[in-house]
């Protein structure tokens, strides 16, 4: 190679050199600017409303997507709802009808494709609910793709229902409370529920209908009131925590499931506790799996 | 050439001078996708000053013809829709006249005075709301704050958009709402932070892949290389095998499990028959995947050792070669997913290839059972077309060929 040739290859390269880095700038020039073009809004909405002095309320809350935490709320305020979501594919809804004491509360989706999968910061949508305890509530709750942390304990529950669709939820009950809740009724599509204390409801009935999942229930709690409870599991595994001194009369339907009988003795198609028919606390179980393990722990 | 170097470096250079003097980015913003972010939030409250010093003239706004435009106050449930039409109505030219029924609109600052009562909806833009009286209706602020003092009242509900409610006293009896403006709220930034996440995601897949590609060629070369070989040389009919077998995948899962259930022993079967199914499946289509890398590569490598370009030719280097020029599509949407229309296209077209190329390896994986049938390889000549012609060739060097056997004398 001449020295001619040599040359001109490094005036080329020389050339490839400044294009490359024209490119880069032009590139770093765009990508600025492209997080502008692409960046995605969130907002912020709030309501709430003082007491004054109502006795009951049904609650409907619906939220599609997000975080979501629920509880109490401080004397003075019937509800409250502090929201973060994102505006292009949710709206906030709360709505209350004075004259039936009903509450609509929720984010909603606008049905433009659910959450944005390409974008973790999606995840960031959230609210935090307040509800009354001093008045008498019928709680509806419908959680979509969420991950939700539902703290009822001290409320006035009269009834409970729950719908979980995909979605990974702790319904504690952190403190007795103080209504004579009828009936809870659970629904999870697949996910993964976990029930804490659910004694301190004070439900005396407990419909919990299993998809496919995890589910865990805490049968426990100060309150002593007697529970009948019809668990159906299709797929999963259902962890019961039955608290000792209470008498456990455990009826069991399975289909392809294991089950472990620690702690009960067998009478004919039942599962009952030593101390049943003495004990101040009953509690009567239906279980339903067909296809995983239910599991007792006792404590 | 000056001109355009200059201009080269201007708008970074302005765009990096913005971003530094602003103080968010004295806090935290130090990569570019931070950068973009402090740029954004200057911006806005650039334009939010912008907004607050140009304060309205305080005047009611006269009510609108019949068939005018006109808003109701008294749902507020949907606050985001009411928002929405409120800016709507302020695009429109010209002074702006508007209806409230059973109330009035008012704009910039307004104030009600102690010991009076407004009867109905009051609906205030770009001001603040200084309640002192008594307002016996829904208030509702757009660009502008709610203020309730003590002694005051608000029968109704109250809606802030783009502002606060203060309501010391608990004087409003009704709901108290507000909806934070888009630029108050955190803005996401999903341009740099996105393409970084990708370009991160995608690194991972391919050291994945390429990790179970080595395994594979290490230890299983000859599966490999027959899969390859069947991609290579049945194409076509890969390809229409791998689609026929997507379609029969989850009906064959159905047969299967229904199957078993109908049977006393084959229930228990159940579990271990779905999760083997599955495992099955996966290990067929990353199998194909591979093998089609393994083809892409060596097709590419034997051409350019055409061209004389030395290189060593090995499954190692044809599997390496072939998944990064499968992944290099989706290293173009990594960077330039962005874009708002052309990056739509990229992703389709992504996804389209792969899908194709994984359709074919799919289908060549089923055709050659996994690499252990070789049929549709290539390798096997046809019993007629042989002869034994090849034992008698005289070779070229080396060992001397072996005497043609003559018929012994009669």
């Amino acid at each position: 190679m001449s020295w001619v040739e040599s040359g001109r290859r490094g005036s080329k390269g020389v050339e490839a050199r400044r294009a490359v880095i024209n490119a880069l700038r032009l590139a770093s020039t765009l990508f600025v600017c492209a997080s502008t073009l692409s960046a995605q809004t969130m907002r912020e909405y709030t309501a709430s409303r003082p007491y004054k002095g109502e006795q009951r309320m049904t609650v409907k809350l619906e939220f599609a997507a997000g975080e979501l935490r629920l509880m109490p709320a401080a004397p003075g305020t019937l509800y409250r709802m502090e929201s973060r979501y994102d505006s292009e594919r949710y709206a906030p809804r709360s709505e209350y009808h004075d004259p039936t004491r009903e509450l609509e509360l929720g984010l909603k989706s606008e049905g433009k494709g659910g959450i944005r999968v390409t974008n973790s910061k999606q995840l960031d949508q959230q609210a935090t609910v307040w509800l009354s305890p001093e008045v008498e509530l019928g709680l509806a709750l419908s959680l979509g793709a969420s991950e939700s942390r539902i703290d009822l304990g001290g409320l006035r529950l009269r009834d409970l229902q729950l719908e979980v669709g995909g979605s990974r939820t702790r319904l504690t009950f952190s403190r007795p409370g103080v209504g004579s809740c009828r009936e809870a009724v659970v629904e999870v599509g697949a996910g993964e529920l976990e029930v804490d204390r659910f004694a301190n409801s004070g439900c005396s009935r407990l419909r919990l209908n299993g998809g496919v999942g995890l589910v865990s229930l805490d049968l426990g709690g100060q309150a002593d009131g007697n529970l009948a409870a019809e668990v159906t599991m299709t797929m999963g595994r259902l962890t019961l925590k039955l608290p000792k001194g209470a008498g456990v009369r455990l009826t069991l339907d399975r289909f392809f499931a294991s089950f472990s009988p620690a702690g009960f003795s067998r009478q004919g198609e039942q599962f009952v506790t030593p101390d049943y028919s003495t004990a101040r606390r009953k509690i009567d179980l239906r279980v339903a799996s067909s296809v995983g393990a239910v599991k007792v722990e006792w404590y | 050439m000056r001109l355009q170097f200059t201009a080269s470096k201007a708008l970074p250079a302005l765009l990096s001078l913005i971003a530094c003097s602003s103080p968010a980015f004295a806090r935290t913003a130090r990569g570019p996708d931070e950068v973009a972010a402090s740029v954004i939030e200057w911006l806005s409250d650039f334009q939010q000053d912008l907004q607050a010093n140009r304060a309205e003239t305080p005047q009611a706004i006269p009510h609108a013809e019949a068939n005018g435009p006109s808003i109701s106050l008294d749902q507020l449930a949907d606050a985001a829709s009411i928002e929405q039409r409120l800016r709507q109505l302020f695009e429109g030219n010209g002074p702006l006249r508007l209806t409230v029924p059973n109330g009035r609109a008012w704009m910039g600052d307004f104030g009600l005075g102690t010991g009076d009562t407004l009867r109905g909806n009051l609906l205030v833009l770009r001001g603040t709301a200084e309640i002192f009286g008594r307002l016996e209706g829904n208030i509702v602020a757009l660009d502008g704050d709610i203020v309730v003092h003590r002694g005051a009242s608000v029968s109704g509900d109250a809606l802030a958009l783009s502002g606060r409610v203060r309501d010391a006293d608990r004087a409003i009896e009704g709901e108290i709402r507000s909806l934070s403006s888009a630029s108050d709220a955190s803005t996401v930034s999903t341009g740099g932070g996105t393409v970084f996440r990708r370009i991160a995601g995608l690194l991972g897949v391919f050291l994945i892949l390429a990790a179970i590609g080595v395994g594979l060629v290490t230890f299983a070369r000859p599966t490999l290389e027959t899969v390859s070989d069947t991609v290579r040389h049945s194409l076509g009919r890969a390809f229409v095998t791998g689609l026929v077998a997507q379609m029969l995948v989850i009906p064959t899962f159905g047969m299967l499990v229904v199957g078993l259930a109908l049977t006393v022993v084959g229930v228990l079967l159940i579990p271990f028959a779905v999760a083997a199914y599955l495992l099955l499946f996966l290990a067929a289509v990353v199998l194909g995947i591979l093998a089609m890398s393994h083809a892409m590569g060596e097709s590419y490598t034997r051409r350019r050792m055409a061209l004389g370009v030395l290189v060593s030719p090995n499954s190692y280097r044809y599997v390496g070669v072939g998944l990064a020029a499968m992944l290099g599509l989706w290293g173009v949407w990594a960077l330039f997913g962005w874009v708002p229309v052309a990056g739509t296209l990229v992703l389709g077209g992504a996804a389209m290839v792969t899908w194709v190329l994984g359709t074919v390896g799919f289908g060549a994986s089923l055709l050659s059972r996994a690499g252990i049938r070789p049929d549709f390889a290539g390798r096997l000549v046809p019993p007629e077309a042989l002869t034994d012609e090849y034992l008698w060739a005289t070779p070229q060097m080396g060992v001397p060929a072996v005497k043609r056997p003559t018929p012994p004398p009669k």
